[in-house]
């Protein structure tokens, strides 16, 4: 039953997964089809999968950060250097936990509402923060705009979330 | 039987102070640029009480959450919804503006003052401000130190006060400023580029695209623009105009009265550019009011009008001008027609 389950998501999702991966961050590093693969082995490793309410956004959602994660790893290596902790504490962790704090599904609904209204500065920036794991430095360096205005836009973009996420 | 002090509410929401320290928080987290210092602070900041934890939990989940949104990607990348050419404020779709204004006014059950004090967070004494006001609203706030900073429609001011230190930033809009004079505790406000530094006067900024105007009306202060600029000396019934990689133009005297009237929801505009009416006027219209080329930007009128009869002065120009007015549902949109 659970096999067959996540035989029929890998088949019905793994191409369309890596397509999304691929709009987003094109051939990598690191290599959409093997954070598409990583996301259905975090998938596979859940005990109730029953809490999941969509699957496919499940697994983007997965895929996002363990590509994060990897790229955040690729950096410090690069770097040298003994960088700051990961965005979240917790990111790894969570992935793995099957304790996840999942959203409801209004409360996603809510968000794409929200989303989709935002000024388009701020949508870009949530992109390439969200997304990309861009720093404000790089994320000046992309734009032009400077990192008090980021972080002012970015600032306005989290009170419409928290607006989105009050009950 | 020892009664002891009522746990807090473990459902209880977030009070909007609470949830403007999370968002700066979360702010900090996505930065990128991490110090011991400010860690440090934040755990001191998440151990002060577990309703803290609560708020940045909750905004740390939906911001993961957003790659759970159905086609999330195309949703950020898509390209800025602008259908014409526009003047005034930045376009946010009306959605958008009203959402805007709705959660500017839940963030502080109306007005937004949230001037919270944040001992935990600072070595010392230190206050942070946050003023807004939201969509047409006019709003007086009174700091600590016995200041007093009235904002027009849709302005923001940051700031923070330490005990050596006062220091305030016009993030957008307008704002007329009283300031307590306190010798040992100088005030300097940024509005852009613009910085003024004053020790206790009256004075009033006005952040527009194009340019940023300084007024003293009672006092003395100087003022300050891109690195490099000589400083501008302004005393009572002087202003001066900043333009952005033009610098400052020749101060001016300026009509103390007329400058003070949009306190009451008045404007006034002699020989005006009317994109730089249009900017303020914005700061009050429901609607965005969009102009639709340059050169109608570039005329200038004289008028005055109250700012809550903009569809009136509207009328009345499309009435003396050569202009044409189309209302639609998201838009007020102003161009040109052959006389």
């Amino acid at each position: 039953m659970r096999n067959s389950f996540l035989k029929d998501l890998y088949s019905n999702h793994f191409g369309e997964l890596v397509g999304r991966l691929r709009k987003l961050y094109g051939a990598g590093p690191p290599d959409p089809e093997d954070m598409a693969q990583a996301a259905f082995e975090q998938i596979a490793r859940l005990d109730d999968v029953s809490r999941i309410h969509s699957p496919r956004a499940f697994l983007f959602r997965t895929a996002i950060n363990l590509t994060l994660n990897a790229r955040s790893r690729e950096k410090r290596a690069r770097a040298h250097a003994e960088l700051e902790k990961t965005q979240f504490p917790d990111a790894e962790l969570e992935e793995n936990s099957p304790e996840i704090v999942l959203m409801g599904k209004q409360a996603i609904i809510a968000l794409a509402d929200v989303l989709k209204a935002l000024p388009p500065k701020q949508r870009e920036i949530i992109l390439r923060s969200r997304f990309h794991g861009e720093t404000y430095a790089e994320i000046r360096a992309a734009t032009g705009w400077s990192e008090a205005d980021i972080s002012r836009q970015l600032t306005r973009a989290l009170e419409t979330i928290q607006q989105a996420l009050r009950p | 039987m020892t009664s002891a002090s009522p746990s807090p509410d473990q459902t209880a929401p977030p009070s909007p102070r609470v949830e403007a320290e999370a968002r700066a928080w979360m702010a900090y987290l996505l930065s990128g640029a991490h110090t011991p210092d400010e860690d440090e602070k934040l755990a001191l900041w998440l151990a002060a009480s577990p309703g803290h934890r609560r708020a940045l939990e909750t905004l740390q989940s939906g911001w993961m959450a957003i790659a759970e949104i159905e086609g999330v990607e195309d949703i950020l990348s898509a390209p800025a919804r602008m259908a014409r050419p526009r003047a005034g404020r930045p376009a946010a779709p009306l959605r958008q503006r009203r959402g805007l204004v709705a959660g500017l006014l839940t963030a502080a059950a109306c007005g937004v003052a949230l001037i919270f004090a944040a001992p935990l967070l600072q070595p010392g004494p230190s206050e942070e401000i946050y003023l807004a006001t939201t969509l047409g609203e006019i709003r007086a706030f009174d700091l600590s130190d016995g200041s007093r900073l009235t904002l027009d429609a849709g302005s923001e001011v940051t700031g923070r006060f330490t005990r050596d230190q006062r220091s305030l930033t016009l993030v957008d809009g307008n704002a007329y400023f009283d300031i307590a004079r306190q010798p040992d505790r100088p005030l300097d406000v940024r509005a852009g580029e613009v910085r003024v530094e004053v020790l206790g006067t009256q004075f009033d900024i006005r952040r527009r695209q194009s340019e940023t105007i300084v007024s003293v009306e009672d006092g003395h202060v100087a003022v300050t623009g891109a690195p490099g600029l000589p400083a501008v000396s302004l005393t009572s019934g002087f202003q001066v105009t900043y333009r952005k990689g033009k610098g400052f133009e020749a101060s001016a005297p300026f009509d103390t009265a007329r400058l003070a009237a949009w306190r009451r929801g008045q404007l006034y505009y002699v020989d005006t550019r009317l994109s730089d009416i249009i900017d303020d006027v914005n700061r009050y219209s429901p609607r965005p009011i969009t102009l639709a080329d340059q050169a109608l930007g570039d005329m200038r009128l004289t008028m005055s009008f109250s700012a809550n009869q903009i569809e009136t002065m509207l009328a009345g120009l499309d009435e003396a001008y050569p202009l044409d007015i189309d209302y639609t549902s998201s838009e007020i949109h102003i161009y040109s027609v052959p006389e």
